[in-house]
Order: structure tokens, then C-alpha cells, then sequence
């Protein structure tokens, strides 16, 4: 794995950091404080929720690089609006000519 | 940080109340949440779901029952402790708190009508082609499309609500 796809997949995992956690808390974390590992029925839907949203993740920015590749010119996203947010694509101020991370709904395309 | 750790109290505290009430209450007292999910769902599917005492909604002509597990209550508790840590910045008077605590409830209410709808459409049409994913049980697969679509709601909903935090007037300036 290069260097950029890693950074897109590290940019896309820092973005859905909340909601992945609020994820894990109410379907691991909460069963586990109320017992639930001693069930083998919880241990193997467990192991599917760990696994899912992170391959998902992956799996969008794979598709979404590829998106990028084949549809060509992409306009350079607003970075001002997206480090305004704090959990944005770019921690920098500096404006990409490019962006680097998983940016689904956020690229304007001409 | 006062009224915030308060807000995180009270957000913790309705959450446990919905997870309580879900962990003791039959399909008949998740009527507030089955019946809104079953017609979507059926708007989106064309299938008619008709209420089953003690069961939930059934859908005849497709075999399909949106039962007590299909309520998506862990989805909202997810979702409403995620708006509200979400909007917590803003936060600052009792009134803001009660904003963002409301507000919080009721988005995470709406979406979860439309993310279970949409993992419910799915599951009929999973249902329908078996054959599309043969290497995984019929079990497994409706597993891995639950988790997936209630993650990627999760997602839509978090990247919605930034959208539209950052539209509304910074802090400090609402009125």
C-alpha cells in the first residue's frame, strides 16, 4: 500500500471515529457490562460487528478512489469549509490540489 | 463545561431509559417505533405489513415480519448519543441544552425509521434472491447487511448533521 491510499483510509477513519464509536458502545460495549461474552451466540455476532464497519470503510474508499480515477477532473473541495469542522479531510491549512482523504458527498464534480 | 457534563448526564440517562424499555417491553409497547418503520418500509417495498398482536408487522405476500428485533433501538441509542456528543460545542445555556438534547431525540427518531426501512427493503430483496450471496448463510447475510447499514447510517447521519451545524450560526451568535 502506497502512501496516499493509506492516508485516505487513515482521513476516513479519523471522520467516522464518532460514529464507530457510538457503534461499538451500544453493541459491544453495552452487551459485554451486561455479560453478554459468555454467550457463544454474542461472541460471533460480535466478531461481525468488529469487522464490518472498518472492511466498509475500506471497501468505500477503494470505490471512491476508483470513482475518482475514472471520472477524471474534480474540482478542488473548499478546504477552508472542510478544516472548519475540525474533523475535515485536511488538518493543515494549506488548499490540495487534490483531496486526500475519503471525501463521500463532499466533492464537487464540474 | 458545566451544562455540558449535565447534557451528557441526561443524554446518558435517556439511553439507559431506552435501552430498559427495550430490553422489557414485547412488540405490542414498540408499536411507537415498529408502526412508522412498517410503512416506510412497505412504501419503499410496495409490500402491505399488517400488525400481529404479540408479534409485530407481517407482510403476507412476502413472508416478512418486522419483529421486536427490527426495531432499531439500539440504532437510535447509538445515534442519539452520537448527535449529542456531536453538538455539544453548542451548548451553553439551559435553553441550547434542551435544544440539542431535543433536537438529538428527534433526528435519531427520523433516521431510524428510514435506516431500518432501508435495511428492511434490503432484507426482503436478500430474501427474495438467495442465491446472490451463496457462500454465507441466510443468517450471515442478514447479519452483515444490518451491520452495514446501520454503520453507514450512523455515517450519513453524522456527516448530515455537520453539514448542517456548519450552515446554522456559529456559537455564540445564535440568538
Amino acid at each position: 500500500m502506497n502512501r496516499s491510499p493509506r492516508l485516505r483510509v487513515a482521513h476516513a477513519f479519523r471522520r467516522t471515529a464518532l460514529p464507530l464509536a457510538s457503534y461499538y458502545a451500544v453493541t459491544l460495549a453495552v452487551p459485554l457490562a451486561n455479560g453478554a461474552a459468555r454467550s457463544g451466540a454474542f461472541v460471533a455476532h460480535a466478531l461481525a460487528v468488529l469487522v464490518v464497519p472498518p472492511v466498509a470503510i475500506i471497501v468505500a474508499c477503494m470505490v471512491h478512489a476508483l470513482f475518482n480515477q475514472v471520472s477524471g477532473v474534480i474540482t478542488p473541495v473548499s478546504a477552508k469549509r472542510l478544516c472548519s469542522s475540525g474533523i475535515g479531510l485536511f488538518s493543515g491549512e494549506t488548499t490540495p490540489h487534490r483531496p486526500v482523504g475519503c471525501t463521500i458527498g463532499r466533492i464537487e464534480t464540474s | 463545561m458545566r451544562m455540558k457534563l449535565w447534557v451528557l448526564a441526561a443524554a446518558a440517562l435517556i439511553a439507559f431509559g431506552m435501552k430498559r424499555h427495550y430490553a422489557t417491553a414485547r412488540a405490542d409497547d414498540l408499536r411507537w417505533i415498529l408502526s412508522p418503520t412498517a410503512h416506510v418500509a412497505g412504501a419503499m417495498t410496495g409490500a402491505t405489513f399488517t400488525w400481529q398482536p404479540r408479534e409485530g408487522y407481517f407482510s403476507r405476500d412476502r413472508l416478512f415480519l418486522i419483529e421486536k428485533s427490527c426495531a432499531g433501538v439500539n440504532f437510535m441509542i447509538a445515534a442519539f448519543g452520537m448527535l449529542v456528543v456531536a453538538l455539544l460545542h453548542r451548548v451553553g445555556s439551559g435553553r441550547s441544552a434542551a435544544r440539542v438534547l431535543g433536537v438529538s431525540l428527534l433526528a435519531s427518531y427520523s433516521a431510524v425509521m428510514l435506516v431500518n426501512a432501508v435495511r428492511i427493503a434490503i432484507a426482503m430483496w436478500l430474501a427474495a434472491h438467495p442465491a446472490a450471496l451463496s457462500t454465507f448463510s441466510a443468517a450471515d447475510v442478514h447479519r452483515i447487511e444490518g451491520i452495514a447499514v446501520y454503520f453507514g447510517g450512523l455515517v450519513l447521519l453524522y456527516e448530515l448533521a455537520q453539514r448542517l451545524d456548519r450552515r446554522v450560526a456559529p456559537v455564540g451568535q445564535t440568538p
